[in-house]
């Protein structure tokens, strides 16, 4: 591609720019992990955005100032290193003190959405000068070009799997240091000035740095409406003590003990719970450890909500508990006799917790005979184990709900669809009781979905009455649903009407009930003239052979996640929107739900942000306003970039699944992608000969198609297979996955600026402008298409956009 | 193109951001009535509570905006809001100068029809909510009342004028001193403040008519259900203040049962087309 003597010898060039990708790649894994604490999720998709408008805002500055900066590019190398390392640390920090929160106020809205934009774009300064320092090296690597290339990639393969070991290791406030420094190992290559100089200039840097840290330590502010947050005002005057903690690329987990502790979710009037420790994952609530040494103690565990099923179940029941993580269900389950009692936690640290510091504070509850801990995503073990159980309890919806304005709904929770439903009612004996006991909201929508979900999942087992399968109660809290393999039969109905009087429950659900037994001890709102709540219409429609149109018209979005579509928490409905904020008013913003808003407004934002750093300066340089074949060139170059990321983010998905984090998944896909992909590149420069052919670029974007097409249909497949192996495994098979695919989706980018650098080189700035700008915008729009209809349709338009390089190609400027 | 088209073409561009970030962080939509737009600050206040006991003292301050606030927001809802009709309710909403109850740089917004932050994770409710979870209580001169959550004492402000027998805790210690310190200087000298654990109730002064608590809770705390009295009442917010989902009002009949009822903010009737058809 060009032919100019390098500026500097291709051993120190590569050095510099590894390390720089190195900490770049792991200053975007560890901003997720920051942003999983500090806020309501990791954001993968904006972090992406970010660091991809980097460098394509950096990309379109070098081609704009590159006859200014090649006469000094080694001097302008170093301070572009050297600011970048810096950056990291100081933008975050300086991140952390602003007053940014997930829960929008009507009174302050433009403030908390201008805050939000500047916190983005804090973020965004070490991407775009990092990712300035790759492109200046790329541009006077000359012919090693191919070696500094590679020299990027596996500098990011490198940073992706030094960011996720250092996760279990250092603090998530102090990997923007750690990531600094790595960067800073680049000058190490570079010999602008004199050595004194640049020994002062890193010493002067560093200095400032460790000034930073030492009046500012590296924190992260927690959204302060966080649980963690509340916990740590307690701390701080003198009412909590932290007594543990572990990190890891799942999760930060921290153990407080403290006198004003009562967490325990539906616990009904009859008993104040005993001393806890309470557990956070990431600053959520995670479970309280009750401090007793035996069942009997935790008699306070019959007045909550989950022990009604223990009624109905059979004696001595074999108990499934699905993302328990405190062990008061597990002291349930030991009070009710049960026969053995299997704990399912996907994340180790929280399991080292139990056993270790907080053992004799309550983690004894492991220790009990009937208890097996296993350590593996809840999905994963319902889709290996081959036992049959007497109860299966989805612990992991065991909340008050997302009644946080909706901000939990871009999480994906890979159990709670149709077909992990489906497995899990698989693993039901005849007489079992799949549970799932879940927080009021109003209008409702948790619970439907869960009465949908349990409704399909049961059709799909070909059951062709739900209704007879069902049952559902609740007090003035939460609901409770039960469902089981076989229909309740009346003997077992006169046994729910039974615990519905002892526990002064009401029903909501059952085969036969009678409209006399509805709404009440505790009364809801239900339709205008009918007795019955919201929740007995609604069941009433569910579990009927046609819920579509119920579904279709309830005002939030109650379709049953699919592993497709894995959003459980998401209850957006956008055709509804503007009939929400009628009816609510200025109560819209906690009311509707805003997940999918927020990728919405990313999408605007990024786009108009990204349009005008990387396009529209190019709209003011003559030599680009008028390059030859423009038209071409923008379709071929936004159809690739769109597709590159659109298919990126569909296999980060379906690889989150597989892996069971999605940190872990990140640093996977995004370095399986840049690592094949830049193979592929470089496969491409060597035949660069017959890549100007369009035969074989066709040939290679078929390929491409057709793979793709292969690999998501058995990467979805092999989900439950995948997800039962260790977990360095699932990371190794899931990163060889990729790279028959990443490797074949190196060749349309190169193989077209060959062309371009050989017969219309002016056009360059604006095919890598172009191909910036939509991958930017592509990874929101993929998390939307994903929330909407599921990531299978992200993936095969996806595919369906590399169709246009296969008729674009040879439309391309040619050489006359 | 030449250099200095360069420079101004970048400055342009870089100085356009830099204005639009700060114009977005200064600016707000959600305007509230200005309490310096005010007409007369001491004109009287007519809008006595109707009782024949000692109140605490209305506030002359802002009574206009304080009116249209009531008026618009709670009395005559303009959307699907569910109408506060207590008199009593409404006349201390009025009374109360809710812009003492929040923190300086919020009072700009104190009459906005808004939660708004008032520091160390909390809020100060919708001026709405806070009068639909009083009239819930159901209080009369007598009523001995508990609140859990002081906040920034504005909901115990407003309590103080249908009853002199106001409890409240709260347990962030800079809130309770903010809270003591504002309802002192307010002049309502009968609420009695408590730095503790709410959720242990308030035993020495136990029974209580009515309870509110106002924090977000998973459950209803067992002490405060023993410290109620038969025939009393506790009033829920599910989801915290700043997120009002559904006000749960749970009854204690004089056998010592639960009943409960869940009140909503909203009179929202999720579907239409469906029903047309019943």
């Amino acid at each position: 591609m060009t032919t100019h003597k390098p500026a500097l010898p291709a051993g120190r060039l590569g050095w510099v720019v590894f390390f720089v990708a190195t900490g770049l790649l792991g200053f975007e894994l560890s901003l997720m992990r920051v942003l999983l604490v500090a806020s309501w999720h990791h954001f993968a998709f904006l972090v992406i955005s970010i660091a991809l408008l980097g460098f394509g805002a950096s990309g379109t500055a070098l081609s704009l100032l590159r006859t200014r900066l090649l006469p000094r590019s080694e001097g302008v190398l170093f301070a572009m290193v050297l600011i970048a390392a810096v950056s990291m640390p100081v933008c975050l920090g300086l991140a952390q003190h602003l007053p940014v929160e997930a829960r929008l106020v009507p009174a302050l809205l433009w403030r908390q959405i201008g805050c939000w934009l500047v916190y983005w774009t804090l973020l965004g300064i070490p991407f775009l000068i990092g990712a300035g320092a790759i492109g200046l090296a790329l541009m006077i690597a000359g012919r090693n070009i191919g070696r500094v290339y590679a020299a990027n990639l596996l500098g990011s393969a490198a940073g992706s799997i030094l960011a996720t070991a250092a996760m279990s290791f250092v603090p998530p406030a102090w990997l923007s240091l750690l990531m600094g420094g790595v960067v800073l190992a680049g000058t190490a290559g570079l010999r602008a000035g004199s050595a004194r100089l640049r020994a002062g200039a890193i010493i002067a840097c560093a200095g400032l740095t460790a000034a930073q840290c030492w009046i500012d330590p590296p924190h992260i502010r927690l959204d302060p409406y966080k649980h963690g947050a509340y916990v740590q005002r307690l701390e701080r005057q003198g009412q909590a003590d932290r007594v543990a903690a572990a990190y890891g690329p799942r999760a930060v987990v921290e153990a407080y003990r403290g006198e004003s502790f009562h967490d325990l979710p539906f616990l009904s009037v009859g008993a104040t719970p005993p001393s806890m420790t309470v557990l956070t994952l990431d600053g959520h609530p995670a479970g309280s450890v009750l401090q007793i040494t035996h069942p009997e103690d935790a008699t306070v565990m019959d007045f909550c909500l989950m022990a009604c099923p223990y009624d109905l179940a059979p004696a001595n029941p074999k108990v499934l508990l699905l993302g328990e993580t405190g062990g008061t269900n597990v002291w349930l389950a030991a009070r009710h006799h049960a026969g053995a009692i299997d704990v399912v936690q996907p994340d180790a640290n929280v399991i080292a917790l139990l056993r270790g510091p907080l053992h004799d504070r309550g983690g004894v509850v492991l220790d009990l005979p009937t208890v097996r801990v296993i350590t593996a995503q809840p999905r994963h073990f319902v889709e290996r184990t081959r036992d049959r159980f007497d109860l299966i309890q989805l612990v992991t919806l065991e909340s008050s709900a997302a009644g946080s304005g909706g901000v939990r709904g871009l999480a994906e929770d890979h159990l709670i669809t149709v077909e992990g439903i489906t497995t899990a009612l698989g693993r039901l004996t005849d007489d079992g009781l799949l549970v799932a006991t879940r927080g009021i909201q109003t209008p409702p929508r948790d619970n439907l979905k869960l009465m949908a979900t349990f409704a399909a999942a049961l059709n799909r087992n070909g059951v062709a009455h739900p209704e007879r399968h069902v049952v559902v109660v609740r007090d003035y809290l939460a609901v409770c649903t039960m469902a089981r393999v076989f229909p309740w039969t009346p003997h077992q109905i006169e046994r729910v009407r039974r615990v519905c009087a002892q526990r002064e429950l009401t029903p909501v659900w059952f085969p036969g009930i009678l409209l006399d037994e509805l709404n009440q001890p505790d009364a809801m709102q239900g339709p205008p003239g009918e007795k019955g709540d919201w929740y007995y219409h609604a069941a009433g429609q569910l579990f009927s052979s046609a819920p579509e149109r119920f579904i279709a018209d309830w005002p939030f979005d109650i379709r049953p996640p699919t592993d497709d579509r894995p959003f459980f928490l998401d209850f957006c409905k956008m055709a509804r929107f503007n009939e929400l904020k009628r009816a609510f008013g200025d109560l819209w913003l906690t009311r509707t739900e805003l997940a999918f808003l927020f990728v919405l407004a990313a999408i605007v934002v990024i786009s108009a942000v990204g349009a005008v750093l990387t396009l529209v300066p190019l709209l003011f340089v003559r030599q680009y306003r008028h390059a030859v074949g423009r038209g071409s060139i923008v379709t071929y170059f936004a159809a690739i970039g769109l597709g590159y990321i659109l298919l990126e983010m569909t296999f980060l998905s379906r690889l989150t699944y597989w892996i069971g984090d999605p940190v872990s998944a990140a640093a996977v896909t995004i370095a399986g992608f840049l690592f094949s992909s830049g193979l592929g590149s470089l496969s491409a420069q060597r035949f660069s000969d017959e890549s100007t052919h369009g035969k074989f670029i066709r040939t290679v974007i078929i390929g491409l198609i057709l793979i793709g097409a292969l690999e998501l249909v058995v990467v979805a497949a092999l989900g439950g297979v995948v997800g039962t192996l260790p977990y360095v495994v699932r990371c190794g098979l899931a990163f060889a996955a990729i790279l028959p695919l990443g490797y074949l989706m190196g060749f349309p980018m190169p193989a077209a600026l060959a062309r371009l650098d050989r017969c219309a080189p002016a056009a360059i700035p604006w095919a890598w402008g172009i191909n910036g700008f939509a991958s930017v915008i592509a990874a929101p729009a993929a998390v939307a298409v994903g929330m909407s209809v599921g990531y299978t349709a992200a993936g095969v338009a996806a595919l369906a956009l590399y169709i246009v390089p296969l008729l674009f190609f040879a439309r391309l400027p040619q050489a006359v | 193109m030449s250099p200095w088209k360069y420079r101004v073409v970048n400055g342009v561009l870089l100085g356009g951001a830099i204005a639009s970030f700060l114009l977005l962080i200064s600016f707000t939509d959600r305007a509230a009535q200005d309490p310096t737009a005010e007409g007369d600050p001491t004109a009287k206040d007519d809008a006595q509570p109707a009782r024949d006991r000692p109140a605490p003292p209305a506030s002359t301050e802002f009574t206009e905006t304080r009116n249209r606030m009531v008026t618009g927001t709670i009395e005559r809802p303009w959307d699907g809001r569910t109408r506060v009709k207590d008199k009593n309710v409404l006349a201390a909403v009025r009374a109360v100068p809710r812009h003492a109850f929040v923190p300086p740089d919020m009072r700009r917004r104190a009459y906005a029809d808004s939660p708004l932050p008032i520091g160390h994770g909390q809020t100060i409710s919708q001026p709405y909510i806070v009068a639909l979870m009083t009239e819930l209580l159901e209080l009369t001169p007598e009523s001995k009342v508990l609140e859990i959550g002081t906040g920034s004492g504005y909901q115990a402000a407003v309590l103080a004028h249908l009853t002199p027998h106001v409890y409240t805790i709260e347990i962030i210690k800079p809130l309770a001193e903010f809270a003591a310190q504002a309802l002192g200087k307010q002049g309502y000298t009968e609420v009695k403040i408590r730095r503790a654990d709410g959720y242990f109730g308030w035993k020495e002064e136990a029974p209580f008519d009515a309870i509110i608590v106002t924090c977000a809770s998973g459950h209803l705390p067992p002490p405060l259900w023993e410290q109620l009295k038969p025939g009393g009442r506790i009033v829920i917010p599910i989801g915290g203040p700043h997120e009002v989902q559904r006000l749960i009002v749970v009854t204690k009949t004089p056998e010592g049962k639960r009943r409960s009822r869940t009140v909503t903010a909203v009179r929202f009737v999720p579907l239409t087309r469906d029903m047309e058809g019943e």
